[in-house]
């Protein structure tokens, strides 16, 4: 699954972008290798957590100035909680002063959400909890008044499930393709709120051999790079998070 | 800078604003159709962190990653705890990372392994197994009293923090 979710972020990205991925985001940083091995060789990455892959020397303030000006193309983030309105939440469950769960998400993403073109959410574990009618915190805002200077916004959800694309005109979260094998009503079971779906629902195009080949041999060789605490792991996925070790932008 | 606030892209209309009342929404004075969020400054009395090197001028290399630079120049005071200390002059030779000048810095203290648990980086990798055996003491106020007791509070220094460390690592973590 988490190789299925690689090639639909990867398809996403365009040759030339500069895309910026938060520390310990294995799913999202295959997508960007496997997009710059076969149709955008010229994507720039910054992979934060990975001394490789972070050209500032003046430290995340760089960075954010770096973001804020303009200079992201794409940025990837996770949600805790994610509702129809493109809002997500990577701060707290529950109440914000005595809360259930304390999440790590705030620092970069009240800020990046606002200046990167197009945001990237990425989930697996597609359930109820996670698509909530209304998250508990605003960390990410889907939508904001002309006021306010943005650059960019959402693009998209890709879970274990569906891609769910956000079209700006109607700011809604709405059904884009499902999974090979998950059914329309599968993937309603597990949303706490309505979906939007076209009819029918196309399927999100599979990975091609190439595709898994480099997904199973070169990418994952400099993955085991950046990441080596996941090297022992299957897929990217599951290894042991350390919280202190990477700056946390996601 | 010492100036009472920083305007940041951002922010606005997400829930910082409302759990933290001291970030505000105003008018941009040069532009006034936008609004922007401004929070207040930072002016801490102490900026503490981890270098590389350090000399007997208070200069101090270190990560161009961490934000170092910008702490020492938001804080009063500094202390940097560093893997060596230098003879020569830092900031007069080639160096690896970045530098921090002396007339920020009022103490460098010879700290090897000053980050343990977390990474030094061209030095030593983080410490996985410790930081496990943290989250593992995190998860309730009497097994993190546990923590504290074993390896900050009943140690007399550094050295003898290691040796505990050390110590746990041969033996397997005990949580």
């Amino acid at each position: 699954m988490a190789e299925l979710m690689a090639v639909a972020i990867a398809r996403r990205l365009r040759d030339g972008e500069t895309i910026a991925v938060g520390s310990v985001s294995p799913i999202p940083a295959s997508a960007c290798l496997l997009a710059r091995a076969t149709h955008a060789p010229a994507a720039r990455l910054i992979l934060l957590g990975s001394p490789d892959h972070f050209p500032f020397t003046g430290g995340m303030q760089e960075f954010y100035n770096f973001a804020m000006r303009g200079g992201l193309d794409v940025f990837f983030a996770s949600g805790a909680q994610i509702d129809q309105h493109g809002n997500f939440n990577l701060s707290v469950i529950g109440d914000y002063e005595r809360p259930t769960v304390r999440l790590p998400g705030g620092r970069a993403n009240g800020i990046l959400y606002f200046v990167a073109r197009r945001t990237i959410l990425f989930r697996t574990g597609h359930s109820r909890r996670v698509f909530v009618p209304r998250v508990d915190f605003v960390t990410g805002p889907g939508s904001t008044p002309d006021t306010v200077y943005r650059l960019g916004g959402l693009d998209a959800v890709v879970t274990d499930l569906c891609v769910l694309e956000f079209p700006r005109e109607r700011r809604r979260l709405e059904l884009g393709t499902l999974h090979p094998g998950v059914a329309l009503e599968d993937a309603q079971a597990r949303t706490g709120f309505p979906l939007h779906a076209p009819d029918p629902v196309p399927p999100t195009v599979p990975p091609t051999p190439e595709e898994l080949r480099l997904l199973r041999t070169s990418v994952r060789e400099s993955l085991e790079r950046f990441y080596p605490r996941f090297a022992g792991a299957k897929s990217g996925e599951g290894g042991r998070r350390s919280p202190f070790t990477g700056r946390q932008p996601s | 800078m010492n100036v009472p606030f920083v305007p940041v892209r951002g922010l606005l209309h997400t829930d910082y604003m409302t759990v933290r009342p001291d970030f505000k929404a105003v008018p941009n004075p040069y532009d006034p159709r936008e609004e922007i969020a401004i929070v207040p400054s930072l002016a801490p009395d102490v900026a503490v962190f981890h270098g590389f090197r350090g000399d007997r001028f208070g200069n101090v290399t270190a990560s161009g990653e961490r934000d170092a630079k910008l702490i020492v120049q938001a804080a009063r005071r500094a202390v940097a705890t560093v893997e060596e200390i230098v003879d020569g002059n830092l900031a007069e030779e080639p160096h690896t990372g970045v530098l921090i000048p002396g007339i920020f810095v009022q103490a460098v203290v010879h700290a090897p392994r000053g980050a343990h648990p977390t990474a030094c980086r061209g030095y030593y990798d983080d410490d996985a197994q410790h930081i496990g055996e943290y989250m593992e003491a995190a998860r309730s106020d009497e097994s993190f009293r546990g923590y504290l007791e074993r390896y900050i509070l009943g140690t007399a220094d550094h050295a003898e923090y290691l040796e505990r460390v050390r110590r746990a690592a041969l033996t397997g973590a005990r949580a």
